[in-house]
């Protein structure tokens, strides 16, 4: 299972049921990871209203269940503690801000390796730092 | 029995009409009760058309809510105005802080109504009350109102209770910041007394931040409108707000992007403050429990309540240890790149970069023995 995940700087990740916060830059990346991998993106409908239409997004609320093992899988709500031991890759797109969180990742990614770290230049963020962490 | 007939098909006429009007009355309220729950007590005031519903604060309320009715006409600028605060809303049903910078109230459901979804951008401050406090800042945030250069000084403005203390074991060592009620990045407001009180660095950085943060980004992201309300709650006649009221609804996409109704405290962990005057002192001091963990609320006695021993605290604790207040020094404005320090007023603070910009106070030879040398130009 590979996963994507967004967090603030104390790894929040929602407020009041809504995402933190978004960029149209970083969803490009995302899209072009999976051409890059050749595989699709899965995520629920809550997500896919930030992605433009494109065959390499499936759509589903199950989608934690039905990702294949290369798949890459977008998280903004779901919870991961338990699907920890199934998740072989972690990308964490870092927006270095600080935003109101009542719901934060909940795994402890200290316990993978980091085997990349990249900053870009976001839509509406003037730094986005991307982690890759490995099992 | 004729004339009862006659008269009870009046009083069924009567009652219908009764309820015919009251239907017609109550129409826009049940229109408004479609978006949110929570009715609102707005009050607009046009320039040329005047319209005003008036407020409806609970005068047996020992917390008011400030400025509920105040209204900014600008006429030389011709512009709606908006204003109006939260009537449903009772700072007694804020818990006690409990080591959180914020806390959500109504179910984090801003108490706007559906008659204040607007595309319009407006800003409004409210004017300053008799004490000199701020009341309400209400804007529709978006890229219109949001700033296109760099930050400007505001430390000419002494918000009510305003003092220069500084704490070893505060972030930055001031105790207050000169704390924007709508933050610059939304509104691009810089030395406007009417949107700047005297907020505890935590309030500032830990409570009303984030905030600040999410919605300029969705607002940069977007191209959406964000309604955005902070009204500052004072307990009586309280010169330090015990905290502040911030709502924030996305218009656009009616509350999908951004919705939230949370009260900030105005607490610095470690210290306690006099909500009275803004005096402080450290927490651990005196046997006085923290405001931290003792609510703001606790300090927040009348005036007649603050006696000398808190006062001679201050002073004392600051003869004998460092991390007591300072007593109030100069005001510099430092370069934290060049390493020059300046008078507020110096030409060149205008020209700083915001990234290099810190706001001191204190001694000249504390800043020269910290490697800052004094500008040439204003001669600090």
């Amino acid at each position: 299972m590979r996963v994507i995940v967004c967090v603030d700087d104390n790894g929040g990740m929602l407020f009041n049921h809504r995402r933190q916060s978004r960029d149209r830059v970083l969803c490009e990346r995302v899209l072009q990871m999976a051409d890059e991998r050749d595989c699709s993106v899965y995520m629920n409908t809550y997500s896919a209203k930030i992605f433009p239409e494109d065959n390499r997004i499936a759509v589903s609320e199950n989608y934690l269940e039905e990702a294949g093992v290369q798949d890459l899988c977008f998280v903004e709500k779901e919870p991961l503690a338990t699907y920890f031991d199934k998740i072989d890759e972690c990308i964490v797109f870092k927006w270095n801000r600080v935003y109101p969180a009542d719901q934060h990742l909940d795994i402890d990614i200290s316990k993978m390796t980091k085997v990349q770290e990249e900053e870009f230049v976001g839509f509406s963020h003037e730094k986005i730092t991307m982690e890759v962490y490995e099992r | 029995m004729r004339s009862n007939k006659r008269n009870n098909k009046l009083s069924y006429f009567l009652t219908l009409l009764l309820c015919l009007c009251m239907l017609v009355g109550c129409g826009s309220g049940a229109a408004t009760q479609v978006m949110l729950k929570a009715e609102d007590s707005e009050t607009e005031s046009y320039v040329e058309t005047v319209q005003t519903e008036s407020a409806e604060n609970d005068p047996g309320d020992e917390t008011e809510i400030q400025a509920a009715a105040q209204v900014q006409s600008d006429d030389s600028k011709q512009k709606v105005v908006h204003t109006g605060t939260a009537s449903a809303f009772n700072a007694a049903d804020v818990p006690a802080y409990s080591g959180e910078p914020y806390t959500t109230v109504n179910n984090n459901e801003p108490y706007f109504t559906s008659d204040n979804l607007t595309t319009e951008a407006f800003e409004n401050y409210s004017e300053l009350d008799a004490l000199g406090r701020c009341g309400v800042a209400y804007a529709n945030v978006c890229l219109e109102t949001m700033p296109t250069e760099k930050r400007g000084s505001i430390s000419e403005v002494k918000p009510t209770g305003w003092h220069s203390v500084k704490y070893d074991n505060v972030d930055g060592k001031s105790l207050y910041n000169r704390c924007h009620l709508i933050g610059y990045q939304l509104t691009a407001e810089n030395a406007n007394q009417q949107n700047l009180i005297t907020g505890t660095r935590y309030l500032n950085v830990d409570g009303m931040l984030p905030f600040e943060n999410m919605v300029a980004d969705y607002v940069k992201e977007t191209d959406n409108h964000v309604l955005y309300r902070v009204t500052p709650i004072f307990t009586g006649d309280n010169l330090v707000a015990d905290g502040v009221l911030m709502e924030g609804y996305s218009v656009e996409d009616e509350g999908d992007g951004i919705c939230f109704c949370v009260y900030a405290y105005n607490v610095q962990p470690g210290i306690t403050i006099d909500y009275v005057t803004g005096d402080s002192w450290l927490s651990s001091e005196k046997g006085n429990s923290d405001s931290s963990s003792g609510g703001n609320s606790a300090v927040s006695q009348s005036a007649a309540d603050k006696s000398g021993t808190q006062q001679a605290a201050v002073q004392t604790e600051s003869v004998k240890e460092t991390s007591a207040p300072v007593s109030t020094g100069t005001e510099y404005i430092l370069n934290t790149n060049t390493k020059k320090f300046h008078y507020p007023s110096c030409s060149s603070v205008k020209q700083m970069k915001a990234s290099n910009k810190k706001e001191y106070t204190g001694s000249r030879d504390d800043l020269i023995a910290q490697g800052y040398d004094p500008c040439k130009k204003c001669n600090p």
